[in-house]
């Protein structure tokens, strides 16, 4: 009678560990979707950068290079991209529309063109219009710092220079507006 | 025999001493130093390529690999250490990026499960097995047929194992049924809503599905209706008339945001410059002058003031120094072309 007892009370418990973690397997599984996601960099002081504008673009003007530490005070979206990078092709739209929406309202984008050729990069810039300040990351040493594992990657830094999302796959501009302006009514409050 | 019964353990006890102290020694005695390229070699070997299927840095034809492995070289170069250089890819990349789970958190659960699974299965392969033995000493003998002592009822043992398993994989199977819906509805309450479905959802600007400026002014005015004091609501109406070149429409949907949020800096620098293009100077200095004194450094503010005091007030010194002050708090903004030629042409005397 026992240890009839025992072997029910045993399979009560597999029954209810193997729901738990399946439970959690698929919560957390089922979570990683295309946008915002984890990463150890969040909540933590973006890395610093200087890198050199992509030759040809427009909206560097005098601006030889982009330094992340001299936009502190700004959200900065740092985009990584390349022009073989298809999803990067389908986000153009919506970036353009949040750096129209935002320059003049502290908000800065700054395109970190990776792995990539040089004339490719900038026939790329030419035909998407951006406008916003690209650099080159050559060497790919900003991307390693990010951890960033594919493009599009885009990261958000709060105006005290904190990253606060990461965003994989190909961004969404109200998504990606909404938590602007949270930031910047966080800055101006 | 007292002295060989004596002497044996010795030996044995001589000969182990002299094993370890040679072991010790091998141990402790310092290899020759190992080459940088091999150092490297070690620490890519270590890390997890993090484009790949389970395959290291030192392995992998990624180009993220390889340039994984040009920074390790230049950091060995550099002088830091192993254990640093790590720490540097996890930090980015997160513990997964190593090829051996840490000692803390879910890797010490992950260490840990090679002795607790087995140990698990052991137990239960055990209370079976247990269960199994008593079972068949419990049994009747297979050569005892009794046609006449038949039970009246069957004893528990005997009975068909059959329904009772399959009723137990229903009920597993119901349970993880159960877990698949509730975790995807937990999954659907805690994820942000997916591109597709915001798009009549907040349809401020011009959105996915939608570039067209009448399409985008359509969902913002239904969006107005629905939310009435909705700040973020009128706002992108008020963009999306401004976009279309319909100012007025643009200004009353602008001063509904100020009587709903007096303080909001979008809109008040918006009426702002309204009042300025409509030949009112001071009441656009007056409105911008507030905006400042609650954003202090807002760009679009300091042009929208720079152009009011500079054009409209012929305030020249003021009206450069706000010029300035936008050009160092928008490095990379919309009127920075606008502003130098201003501040180019102010040198002069005022702009007309």
């Amino acid at each position: 009678m026992t240890t009839r007892r025992t072997g029910t009370l045993l399979g009560m418990v597999a029954v209810v560990a193997l729901v738990v973690v399946a439970c959690l397997l698929l919560a957390t599984g089922l979570g990683r979707g295309n946008a915002v996601a984890a990463s150890p960099l969040v909540g933590h002081r973006a890395p610093d950068f200087t890198l050199p504008a992509l030759p040809g673009t427009v909206a560097t003007g005098s601006e030889r290079q982009v330094r992340l530490s001299a936009l502190r005070g700004q959200v900065v979206l740092v985009n990584f991209w390349a022009s073989w990078c298809t999803e990067c092709r389908d986000e153009q739209a919506d970036l353009n529309r949040l750096w129209t929406r935002y320059r003049d309202a502290r908000v800065v984008v700054v395109g970190v063109d990776f792995q990539d050729a040089a004339g490719d990069a900038r026939g790329f810039v030419a035909r998407s219009g951006a406008t916003y300040p690209v650099v080159a990351d050559r060497r790919s040493q900003t991307a390693l710092a990010y951890g960033v594992r594919g493009i599009p990657e885009t990261y958000l830094v709060a105006p005290d220079g904190r990253l606060v999302d990461r965003v994989v796959g190909a961004v969404d501009a109200d998504r990606l507006g909404r938590r602007i302006d949270a930031l910047l009514d966080g800055a101006r409050s | 025999m007292t002295v060989r019964r004596r002497t044996g353990p010795l030996l044995v006890l001589l000969a182990t001493l002299t094993a370890l102290a040679a072991l010790a020694v091998v141990g402790v005695r310092p290899g020759p130093a190992p080459t940088r390229a091999a150092q490297a070699y070690r620490i890519a070997a270590g890390l997890r390529c993090p484009v790949c299927q389970d395959l290291s840095v030192a392995d992998s034809p990624a180009p993220l690999a390889r340039q994984m492995r040009h920074r390790i070289t230049a950091d060995l170069a550099a002088g830091r250490s192993a254990a640093l250089i790590r720490a540097r890819f996890v930090s980015a990349y997160g513990p997964s990026v190593l090829m051996s789970p840490t000692g803390t958190g879910v890797g010490t659960v992950v260490r840990a499960l090679p002795v607790v699974v087995p140990g698990a299965g052991l137990v239960v392969g055990g209370v079976l097995l247990r269960r199994w033995l008593s079972g068949r000493r419990a049994a009747p003998p297979a050569r005892a047929p009794a046609p006449a002592r038949r039970p009246v009822s069957r004893p528990r043992q005997a009975a068909p194992r059959g329904p009772r398993w399959r009723r137990r994989a229903v009920v597993l199977a119901a349970a993880l049924a159960a877990a698949v819906g509730v975790s995807t509805a937990l999954v659907g309450a805690v994820q942000p809503r997916s591109a597709s479905s915001t798009v009549a959802a907040a349809p401020g600007q011009t959105v996915r599905g939608a570039p067209d400026g009448q399409a985008a002014l359509a969902a913002a005015v239904r969006r107005v209706r629905r939310h009435p004091r909705d700040v973020a609501a009128h706002l992108a109406l008020a963009r999306a008339y401004a976009s279309l070149g319909q100012q007025r429409l643009a200004a009353i949907e602008y001063l509904a945001v100020a009587r709903v949020d007096p303080g909001n800096a979008e809109a008040s620098t918006a009426l702002a410059m309204m009042a300025f293009v409509a030949r009112a100077p001071a009441e656009a200095k007056r409105i911008v002058d507030r905006v400042l004194r609650a954003h202090p450094g807002y760009p679009e503010a300091l042009y929208t003031r720079g152009l009011v005091q500079l054009m409209g007030l012929r305030h020249l010194s003021a009206g450069r120094a706000d010029l300035h002050a936008y050009l160092r708090v928008a490095p990379f903004g919309a009127h920075r072309r606008t502003v130098e030629t201003l501040l180019a042409l102010s040198e002069k005397g005022p702009p007309r």
